[in-house]
């Protein structure tokens, strides 16, 4: 019989279920973490690339800090500043390691240059390079990486391969778009290589952003990192121009590719970049987020079979009823509810027989709920007022009063009227303190599971020998 | 009156695992129709016959009649006179049912039974004594008879027909 019910009530509320309309929560998404690299200055004309003079601080700092605190505040993106970026990057366990090994193979190819030994120097640079690869140290110090990719390009003029110097030498200008040679340090075929890379490597801004894509989406998986935003900074036919690449994890891909051009005063500029970064934000495919639980639903309603215990009772052996409680809620705040419980029983033989007639009883519950909850649970605390209404019924620990059928001879001879209690309709009340939980398999449809106790304090004669009943429940219902 | 402990552990035992109940003595019980009706000059002079227990346990406690019959267990072959008596004071206890009652003449006897099974049925092994505790009766066996439904229909627990 009971179960008949638990499956009536569950799906009743299965079909209620279905036959609301789909809740309309109002969206949300899951940050992005964004790694905002330092604008990239290949500014610097080439033919300044033997000057004895550094080249000079251009905007590149200026609107890079401008750039990295727009990204910041897009919406649902967490940036990560990328000084302290660097600082965890050279402090993570495997860093000095491979830092060690990459210097001593490049302090070992230089040895070995010195010594003509240039095919040995090429592959120990090269190792050099793999070493420092692994510990991503173009992010650390670019400009340490840039001169062993320099050794490594004169390493290769001189072995007589100059396309794949030309390679070597674009990287490090790349690097360190800073670098400037003293004239007549390197023989002049390799001045100029090194001017032809230089030019290169400010034509192609676009292509060398990323030029190993599964390296990056390695390193961003490492560090948890959704997006990587790279910035160049370029001159074309006299006009500057901002590059700006995102490199997507999820998608595996660059998702964002934009030049634009950089005119007027700072604060144009800064305009530019912002509603460049803004097309970027608004064109983000983003992962929503369910709202939390408490944020989705106002309204509940639930049924439960139920199986109730008095620990306080008239007869021999504790008393056990079984009923069904049906419940409703309304949050006035997100983790605040009004809860009304209403409860019908029904008396269990128990074990001595001594309830002459069962026991019905139906009890109303009031009270606020408190609760918390997860994704797809919520856990409540219900402490509410009381109201149990007991029907008639009677009581005997004579075996007669139990054997002889009402009204038979062998009742009149056997059970005297004084063996039977006889207690009238009885309302009990007091408090009673309910714990529960909710588990949502579907967007409102949940099961749950309550324990609770009452104590009752009136009537205050304590004319009936019933209290602090103690409930299980479980059961299903909606939430909306 | 408050539970103890090992009371609310034996109710939760007993919700999760559901009701089962242990050995009892509920029901009817017979001595055998087809051997030679039982002596009971000690306690009916001048009467043998044939007994039948309708009982009601409730935890130890027991309540039910003892009826009387002569050849066949029927209503036209109960004893004339004095055909039940009720079960006063019964209980089941240690596998061993306990019980006196009142002849009519106002003499009180006792009844001990053991339970055991003999193999087909669960039977009721004992003697009626005196309540001195003197065996007046050769060994006693009852059988248990029908089932849960017995009692009721045919209507055992009316108790004693009032002369």
């Amino acid at each position: 019989m009971p179960s008949r019910l638990i499956t009536t009530t569950l799906v009743l509320s299965l079909v209620l279920g279905a036959s609301f309309p789909v809740l309309c929560a109002t969206a949300q998404f899951k940050d992005q973490k964004v790694l905002v690299l330092p604008i990239r200055e290949l500014v610097h004309s080439c033919d300044d690339l033997f000057s004895p003079h550094p080249p000079p601080s251009g905007d590149a700092v200026q609107l890079g800090r401008f750039l990295q605190q727009q990204v910041t505040l897009a919406q649902y993106t967490k940036t990560i500043s990328y000084s302290k970026f660097r600082s965890e990057l050279a402090g993570s366990a495997s860093y000095k390691e491979k830092l060690v090994l990459g210097r001593e193979r490049y302090l070992l190819a230089k040895e070995l240059y010195r010594e003509l030994r240039q095919t040995e120097a090429e592959d120990n640079l090269l190792r050099s390079i793999r070493f420092l690869q692994q510990i991503f140290y173009e992010l650390v110090e670019p400009e340490a990486l840039a001169e062993i990719y320099l050794l490594l390009g004169v390493t290769r003029m001189e072995l007589g391969r100059k396309a794949e110097a030309h390679l070597a030498f674009k990287k490090a200008m790349f690097l360190n778009p800073r670098l400037r040679i003293q004239r007549g340090y390197y023989p002049e075929p390799v001045e100029q290589a090194l001017s032809i890379a230089c030019e290169d490597s400010r034509r192609s801004v676009g292509s060398i952003s990323f030029e190993d894509v599964d390296r990056a989406l390695q390193f961003m998986k490492n560090w948890k990192l959704d997006a990587i935003l790279i910035s160049i900074l370029s001159k074309r036919e006299e006009k500057t121009t901002l590059f700006l690449g995102v490199l997507d994890r999820r998608s595996r891909s660059v998702v964002y590719r934009e030049t634009i051009t950089l005119a007027g005063s700072m604060e144009e500029k800064e305009a530019q970049i912002s509603r460049a970064v803004g097309r970027w934000s608004a064109c983000t495919a983003r992962d929503s987020i369910q709202p939390r639980l408490e944020e989705r639903h106002r309204y509940v309603f639930s049924a439960a079979y139920q199986q109730m215990a008095y620990l306080s009772y008239p007869t021999r052996s504790i008393l056990n009823t079984t009923g069904f409680s049906f419940e409703s809620g309304f949050f006035l705040l997100r983790n605040f509810a009004l809860v009304a419980k209403a409860q019908f029983t029904s008396s269990l033989p128990d074990r001595f027989g001594d309830m002459l007639s069962p026991l019905t009883s139906f009890r109303l519950i009031l009270g606020p709920a408190f609760s918390v909850s997860g994704d797809w649970w919520r856990l409540y605390v219900v402490p509410g007022a009381e109201v149990h209404m007991l029907g008639a019924f009677s009581t005997s620990s004579d075996p007669d009063c139990k054997f002889y059928k009402k009204d038979s001879d062998g009742f009149e001879a056997m059970c005297p009227g004084g063996q039977i209690k006889k207690y009238p309709v009885t309302f009990l009340g007091g408090v009673n303190v309910s714990l529960g939980a909710q588990f949502f398999f579907s967007n409102r449809l949940f099961l749950s599971t309550a324990l609770s106790i009452s104590t009752y304090f009136m009537p205050f004669d304590r004319s009936i020998e019933m209290n602090f009943p103690v409930a299980v429940e479980a059961g299903g219902g909606i939430a909306f | 009156m408050i539970p103890s402990k090992i009371q609310v552990l034996g109710c939760l035992a007993v919700i999760l695992l559901g009701c089962s109940s242990g050995p009892n003595v509920d029901g009817v019980w017979q001595t055998p129709s087809s051997d030679t009706p039982v002596s009971l000059d000690a306690l009916f002079p001048g009467y043998d016959g044939r007994l039948q227990l309708a009982l009601g346990q409730y935890g130890k406690d027991v309540a039910g009649t003892l009826r009387l019959y002569t050849t066949a267990f029927s209503l036209s072959h109960q004893f004339e006179t004095c055909p039940c008596v009720y079960v006063e004071r019964g209980e089941f206890q240690g596998n061993v049912f306990t019980f006196s009652f009142e002849a009519c003449g106002g003499n009180r006897f006792i009844g001990v039974f053991e339970k055991g099974d003999d193999g087909d049925n669960e039977t009721l092994r004992g003697v009626i004594q005196d309540e001195k505790g003197v065996p007046l009766t050769e060994e006693l066996t009852f059988a248990r008879v029908g089932d849960d439904n017995q009692i009721l229909e045919e209507e055992l627990n009316q108790g004693c027909p009032a002369d």
